[in-house]
């Protein structure tokens, strides 16, 4: 198998975190078209939000919306300015930093939210 | 040192495929091409592969080692930091026998990108001028020797479209369109802004890293991304 390297791992995690985030919003627009439908639904949409799974869903989420945003910004500089492709290795790492930091911030005040 | 070479055999008459492993005693300073040779001298002389310099000027030895794409005669030993050296074809390519592959899909690309001097008009009277400054803008692209180590290391060519014209031809394009003295930017760049064109280059540098001349390619496509979409 060839070997991944930095710039293929970042890659990978773009598309993956990619399809999650459509995923999402195919599941997000379903439930706002249920919630639509009155009092009582709404408050069932809510209860099932409220639930373990869909908690850990959400942070997860905020995961792979970091990742791609960040990696995306990243590939506009690298795609725009030379600057930014001489340094991509730093650049990478320095996304998979900010990302995971953010992740553990945003992760840790979302998780101890009343749901 | 002893080490275990695993080597990618294709018989193209009986289409069978394998790796045939063999236990060499080298020096760390060899080559991998070195190793290649005393298999093909000592233990089995119908190994097929291609090489010609030597030196990593002619760009023949191109071959998946250890994972990555790199010129068989410009590894040594000791740089691979592993007893086991696994060597394959590079991929992508239909392989004609062992190590040998087809490489009419890359040339099939670099020609697209006309890789050739295309005169401006008008011509000058006397000889092109042109200064250092505007020479040392493509100096690095000129330095391509055309193994398909970059092309063949690019999952958007390997994995999606083998019809993508590939890192090695936007070197190439790169070399003239960058060319203060070269006037064919305008038929180049319809072929660079098309579906199999630049676009399907997602900034994975895989094919700077295998470039065994130290070509900042995903630089040099960078170039290209930002000329096209300024001048078309």
């Amino acid at each position: 198998m060839y070997k991944i390297k930095e710039g293929m791992l970042s890659w990978l995690l773009h598309k993956i975190t990619g399809v999650a985030i459509v995923a999402y919003l195919i599941i997000h627009i379903w439930s706002m078209a249920k919630m639509s439908k009155g009092p009582e639904a709404f408050n069932a949409v809510i209860e099932t939000y409220k639930t373990t799974l869909f908690r850990a869903g959400e942070v997860l989420l905020l995961g792979a919306i970091l990742f791609h945003g960040l990696n995306g910004f990243r590939l506009i500089l690298a795609e725009f300015t030379a600057w930014a492709s001489k340094r991509h290795k730093l650049l990478i790492y320095l996304t998979y930093v900010l990302a995971v930091v953010l992740f553990i911030i945003g992760g840790w005040f979302m998780w101890r939210a009343e749901g | 040192m002893q080490v275990t070479v695993e080597v990618f055999r294709y018989d193209p008459d009986t289409d069978e495929s394998r790796f045939d492993t063999f236990i060499k005693e080298v020096d760390p300073k060899d080559r991998v091409l070195d190793v290649m040779m005393a298999i093909k001298d000592e233990d089995d002389g119908t190994i097929a592969f291609r090489k010609s310099c030597a030196h990593g000027v002619c760009g023949s030895c191109a071959m998946e080692i250890n994972g990555l794409n790199r010129l068989a005669c410009q590894v040594l030993i000791q740089d691979l930091k592993s007893k086991r050296i696994h060597i394959r074809p590079i991929k992508g390519m239909k392989v004609l026998r062992d190590l040998i592959v087809d490489m009419e899909a890359f040339f099939a690309g670099l020609e697209k990108v006309k890789p050739y001097f295309i005169p401006g008009e008008p011509a000058p009277a006397a000889e092109y001028h042109q200064s250092v400054k505007d020479r040392a803008v493509f100096d690095e692209t000129t330095k391509c020797i055309m193994c398909g180590s970059c092309t063949t290391s690019c999952p958007s060519f390997r994995w999606f479209n083998r019809e993508f014209v590939g890192p090695a031809a936007f070197v190439k394009a790169h070399r003239f369109i960058f060319d203060s003295r070269d006037g064919g930017n305008e038929e180049r760049l319809g072929v660079l802004d098309d579906k199999n064109g630049l676009w399907r280059c997602h900034s994975i540098y895989n094919c700077t890293d295998a470039c065994p001349r130290e070509i900042d390619i995903t630089k040099a496509i960078g170039d290209l991304k930002r000329y096209t979409v300024i001048h078309r």
